[in-house]
């Protein structure tokens, strides 16, 4: 799977203006700093019924984080 | 975070409430008539029995997480030939719901992120301590809610293979600048930041 890094600024003052010089700077605003967003740490499995023959066959529980569109972004 | 992903197999999916597969069973079996709720986490043994309800609410009725420490001590309370290995079985998913939907064949994925920024006195751009959103547009626009120093929303733009080989010249090359259309820079920069924002 091919993924390319785009981002998006939102601001709610003035109109952002990203210049080419300042490009790093903003970005590193943007994404998200070391620890700051933890659950990305966890390997989640995205196939429900995949996790669940490996819960079997682990002897594991199934810890399941479920939303309408998948909360990393898979859909 | 390590206490999960040592003791659990952890999931991370679209709700399958709808899903007319094996797949979707097995979550309407333990979700029942909240399996359309999201946003919720759930602890579940591979048979589909629940670990973090209680009388009052079933482990999917609302949008609630369940403490993953609670769980675990709860599945560490059943029976020993529940809980072993192999236990249960599970066949491998032969058909899946047609109406699933699937990644196009040959699409790109572009991820991004997005996170509320403001200007400081100095007019530098920082991360907002802040943010109020609207949750729900619905008749009274009510339901504002504040985030306290809200992380990055991620965003992933699906181009078909014939929407990027349309805008992507044919021989791409690192640090390449290429005008894009209005619709599809629109696309890119603005529409992706509506319900990203959190």
């Amino acid at each position: 799977m091919k993924w390319i890094a785009v981002i998006v600024l939102l601001a709610t003052q003035d109109p952002v203006r990203v210049r080419p010089e300042s490009l790093e700077e903003t970005l590193a605003l943007v994404k998200a700093s070391p620890g700051e967003a933890r659950w990305d740490e966890i390997e989640w499995t995205t196939s429900l019924w995949e996790g669940r023959k490996r819960a079997a066959a682990e002897g594991k529980p199934l810890f399941i984080w479920a939303a309408n569109g998948n909360p990393i972004g898979m859909t | 975070m390590a206490f999960i992903q040592k003791n659990f197999i952890p999931v991370v999916i679209t709700v399958h409430g709808e899903c007319k597969d094996a797949e979707g069973a097995f979550w309407k079996s333990f979700c029942k008539d909240y399996a359309w709720i999201t946003g919720a986490a759930h602890g579940v043994t591979p048979a589909g029995k629940i670990l973090c309800s209680d009388a009052k609410r079933s482990s999917c009725g609302g949008r609630s997480v369940c403490d993953p420490r609670k769980v675990y001590q709860r599945w560490l309370e059943l029976p020993e030939e529940e809980r072993r290995p192999g236990a249960v079985k599970v066949e491998d998913l032969t058909e899946m719901d047609p109406a699933f939907p699937r990644r196009p064949a040959g699409s790109l994925l572009l991820k991004g992120y997005n996170r509320p920024l403001e200007r400081g006195s100095d007019g530098r751009l920082k991360r907002m301590k802040e943010y109020r959103d609207c949750q729900e547009l619905g008749k009274n626009d009510s339901n504002w809610k504040t985030f306290v120093e809200p992380e990055p929303g991620r965003i992933f733009l699906w181009f078909t293979q014939e929407q990027w080989k349309s805008i992507l010249p044919r021989e791409p090359r690192p640090g390449m600048t290429v005008p894009l259309p209005d619709p599809v820079a629109d696309r890119m920069v603005r529409l992706t930041l509506l319900n990203t924002i959190y």
